[in-house]
């Protein structure tokens, strides 16, 4: 395949992505329930020039932790509107990632039309793709460790290495995820000293510096977090009965499902390969990153969401040397000229399994936003409340009410440098579960609520077994309810 | 008059050590707060001056002086000079040390290494901890490093310093002993370290029997949390995060197979383990750590490097983590207390009649000091017999809003005066306004305020009887 040719279809398959992934996130004004803290960092950047490390809101004020460098990015392009901008950049970012995979996988398969198809299969992979509604710094995250990655392969060009450096540094300061890279690349380095490879001087100290680095940075940036919570840091101080949620036992059946079955099962006999058969350095490097992100994944040390989507992309590439395998040795064969034949079946099969799963969850995200009744309802809140009242919501809802109210809430999903997270998410839930009033109240004064945010939306409950008119007002009723506290016990 | 490049090295290097030394002083009379900060650097004043007189009881606290050495040094120097005259001593003591810790690593390895080494240790924060103040700690490290440079000569001087060790902390006796016998897995004179040990062992048992207060087992087998090992996270006397991992890094570079690196390693491992224990244990710790991240640093700059962006952007970090580790730690000092607002409030109530003052444990020398009146508990009172009685009364007073409860526990530890800081109302002891008895003193007339400065309050209970 001609080069040009192969440019034009890389192109028409980024447009794909970038225009479905765009496509559908912007069915709705809206953002996912999570999105609206990202939002409110980058509107704040906006405003004032800086993100909200000092929060006035959340948990009724409080300090957050965490490098500013994906908000900085996404309102460099606030000219746009902060809402546009934040729907189409982790859009575009998502999608040219693309660009690299294709990189990649020429690098290592050395075929045009395998890695366009591999480049293909990067844009909708199901657990990534369902991200189009948020704000998220995996968008930048994943295109950077996957630059990073293909930059790596070829350290011996001074522009690579330049780039890999330049990368680096920037996703250090972008995310403390960085530390699965640099855990891969120690992997790697350790698995070239055992095939007895040998060792490329830059790409050692290329990932030496990394490590020490990454280190560095992260050490000086939650330091505080790490006095307060100790090794309970790397769970992100997550309260017990979220964190189940979190941190899943790894299940093939919804690896397989979220991932894809075709980057699962190519991807997986590609490690097969690479390990066992025949050594293919720039293959170890992916070898080692899936492998890392499966360590930790069964340690239960990353989050379930986030080590799938770095497997992935992992997997996606290595399908590509997988794809290559299997169409040279078909070309081998008397069966030479339906190689093609084979990787269409694999792209068919791939679109059956993984692009629609894709459009479907993403679609289905897109519905899973705030409803017009909950935008009322915290329109109400905003123009009819006192600035300093204190919100009692479900932890998913904290965010979205910071937001659209400006109001303060009890507890969000952000726990890092809350030393009674757990405690105040008993207390938080138990609001919400129970019948007798005192116990109730007894909650509420403990945090000084002055409104309770009831939508229905999380959690089970019905309604508040425990409300009546002599403490609680019903100041909102439209499927969303709004209570007034107005009773406190001696 | 010119300079060779080794003494300039030496001038910079003396000149920095000393403006690290100095800074926080200077700071600290800057902004009009007392010189020396933390509340064993008063508890050590005030014991100095009584032990000196030949008073070993300290009616403030009802039991015996903490003697060593130090306290009759420090004593010695109360009654010749003035404060400003205490500091320039404990900075020459802290210049004498670096150059001794010099010479003793120059007797190992290459001057350029001992050069680094040195440097290293002029910003580590034990430096600043130990020769900001004269204490127990600051004195037997410089007879330590003084002890182990005439014992590398063979040099019989080497025995006074082991007695003035012996008799000045018996912990930092016991690391001068498990380093010489490490070193003698290396040098075998057994019979030069005889002679050394007899004296030290005679003189700690003179010294010991003289002096009840002798503290023996101070501080052993404390808290081995982070938050008290490393300076970063806020340790008054801990290591820097990334002097540790520095060195943790030149431990690889400097790995050799030989007997003389066996004595290394087994004495790191031996105080490695013991500095989670001990404060004697972080001190002798960070000499070896400052000396295995020089090791470090010499290795990134003598290696062949196939990326010089890398080369430099590396050595800038390194750099950075060390002058970050430093700076904090200065930091830390000059804003610790005892700072104007609470001196003033201090004075104040030294002007009052006799009664014992409540306030949170970390006040307790200050309160000694400057009010010359008993605190209900202070740094030292660990060491009593009731101290979790004491502690749970304590917390009793802080937390309760029962008027009548908190008046009989007041009546019952004979306390009159209260004193409220606002580092107490901002976490150290309550997070709202209205706790416990943040709430009684506002709201209850059997509370009077005698004192506000800042937001620092004295207040005494009215009721409360008098001694």
């Amino acid at each position: 395949m001609k080069r040009s040719v192969a440019g034009i279809l890389l192109l028409i398959v980024f447009l794909i992505t970038f225009l479905s992934r765009a496509g559908i996130s912007m069915q709705t004004d809206i953002f996912s329930y999570e999105a609206y803290f990202e939002l409110r960092q980058i509107e704040n950047i906006n405003e004032n020039g800086s993100p909200l490390f000092e929060d006035p809101l959340s948990y009724g004020g409080r300090s957050h932790l965490f490098p500013p460098i994906f908000y900085y990015l996404i309102a460099l392009f606030g000219f746009l509107g902060t809402s546009l901008a934040a729907k189409l950049i982790p859009n575009l970012l998502s999608s040219f990632i693309i660009v690299t995979v294709y990189l990649m996988s020429f690098h290592i398969t050395k075929n045009r039309l395998i890695s366009i198809i591999t480049a293909f299969f990067s844009g909708f992979i199901p657990i990534f793709f369902v991200t189009v509604n948020d704000i998220s710094v995996y968008s930048l995250v994943i295109l950077l460790m996957v630059s990073i990655t293909y930059f790596m392969m070829k350290i011996n060009n001074r522009f690579h290495l330049n780039m890999a450096i330049l990368f680096m540094i920037v996703l250090i300061l972008s995310h403390s995820s960085a530390f699965l890279l640099i855990l891969g690349l120690l992997l790697y380095l350790l698995l070239l000293r055992v095939e007895s490879l040998e060792v490329n001087k830059r790409e050692l100290e290329l990932i030496l510096f990394a490590s020490f680095f990454v280190i560095w940075f992260n050490f000086l940036l939650y330091k505080n977090a790490f006095l307060v919570h100790g090794p309970l840091i790397f769970w992100q101080n997550i309260p017990l009965q979220i964190l189940t949620n979190f941190f899943f036992e790894l299940n093939l059946i919804q690896v397989i499902y979220y991932i894809g079955i075709i980057p699962v099962v190519l991807g997986i006999y590609a490690i097969y390969y690479v390990l066992f058969k025949e050594k293919k350095r720039s293959v170890f490097l992916l070898v080692s990153m899936a492998l890392i992100v499966l360590l930790l994944l069964w340690l239960k040390t990353i989050p379930f969401e986030v080590g799938l989507i770095f497997l992935s992309i992992v997997l996606t590439v290595l399908s590509g040397y997988s794809m290559k395998l299997i169409y040279s040795y078909f070309k081998k064969t008397k069966f030479s000229r339906s190689g093609k034949w084979v990787l269409l079946g694999i792209f068919i099969l791939f679109c059956l399994s993984s692009v629609i799963p894709s459009v479907n969850l993403a679609l289905n995200s897109v519905e899973s936003v705030p409803s017009d009744y909950e935008l009322e309802a915290l329109d109400w809140l905003l123009n009819n409340t006192d600035n300093s009242s204190i919100i009692l919501a479900r932890v998913e809802e904290g965010y979205m009410i910071n937001h659209f109210a400006k109001r303060k809430t009890v507890i969000d999903e952000d726990f890092l440098l809350i030393t009674d997270a757990q405690q105040r998410y008993e207390d938080v839930q138990s609001v919400f579960s129970l019948h007798l009033k005192t116990e109730a109240l007894r909650r509420l004064m403990k945090y000084d609520v002055d409104y309770i945010y009831f939508s229905g939306k999380f959690g089970d409950e019905e309604k508040l077994h425990y409300v009546d008119e002599d403490c609680f007002d019903m100041v909102f009723n439209k499927s969303v309810k709004i209570y007034k506290v107005g009773c406190t016990i001696q | 008059m010119k300079f060779d490049r080794r003494s300039l090295t030496m001038l910079v290097l003396f000149l920095l050590a000393a403006l690290m030394l100095s800074s926080p002083f200077i700071v600290r009379s800057f902004n009009g707060d007392p010189l020396f900060s933390y509340s064993g650097s008063y508890y050590n004043l005030r014991a100095s001056e009584d032990i000196y007189t030949g008073v070993y009881w300290d009616p403030l606290e009802s039991r015996i002086h903490k003697v060593s050495f130090a306290n009759y040094f420090l004593g010695f120097l109360m009654s010749v000079t003035n404060m400003q005259g205490i500091i320039i001593i404990s900075v020459i003591i802290g210049l004498l040390s670096l150059y001794i810790f010099f010479l003793i690593t120059k007797r190992f390895y290459l001057e350029r290494t001992a050069t680094y080494t040195a440097f290293l240790f002029a910003l580590s924060p034990m430096f600043l901890y130990l020769f900001t103040r004269i204490n127990d700690l600051s004195l037997a490290t410089f007879f330590l490093l003084l002890f182990f440079h005439f014992y590398l000569k063979k040099n019989y001087f080497s025995i006074l310093f082991m007695v003035l060790i012996a008799v000045t902390s018996f912990q930092f006796f016991v690391a001068a002993v498990i380093i010489l016998l490490c070193y003698e897995l290396y040098s075998r004179k057994l019979l030069f370290l005889i002679s050394n040990l007899v004296p030290g062992i005679i003189a700690f048992f003179i010294f010991a029997f003289y002096h009840k207060g002798f503290q023996i087992f101070a501080n052993v087998f404390a808290n081995p949390s982070l938050s008290f090992y490393f300076t970063s996270f806020g340790a008054k006397t801990g290591i820097p995060f990334f002097y540790l991992f520095l060195g943790f890094i030149g431990l690889f570079a400097t790995w050799k197979r030989g007997r003389e690196y066996s004595f290394f390693l087994l004495s790191l491992v031996i105080v490695f383990v013991f500095s989670f224990f001990t404060v004697v244990g972080k001190v002798v710790l960070n000499f070896y750590i400052c000396f295995l991240a020089a090791a470090i640093i010499i290795t990134l700059l003598r290696r062949n490097w196939a990326v010089i962006f890398i080369k430099r952007f590396s050595l800038l970090l390194v750099l950075c983590s060390v002058i970050f580790s430093t700076s904090l730690y200065t930091d830390q000092i000059i804003n610790e207390n005892p700072n104007s607002d609470l001196v003033n409030a201090l004075r104040f109530l030294e002007s009052q009649p006799d009664g014992v003052v409540f306030s949170h444990e970390k006040y307790g020398g200050f309160i000694q000091y400057f009010s010359e009146k008993k605190s209900f508990l202070d740094d030292n009172s660990f060491d009593y017999d009731n101290y979790f009685a004491l502690k749970d009364t304590e917390q009793k007073i802080f937390y309760s809003r029962n008027l009548e409860q908190t008046e009989e526990i007041l009546k019952e530890s004979q306390i009159d005066y209260i004193l409220i800081t606002p580092e107490m109302k901002e976490g150290l002891v309550w997070k709202k306004s209205d706790e416990g008895l943040l709430f009684l003193l506002e709201n209850s007339d059997h509370f009077s305020k005698l004192f506000s400065s800042g937001e620092i309050t004295v207040w005494k209970h009215i009721g409360g009887f008098v001694s």
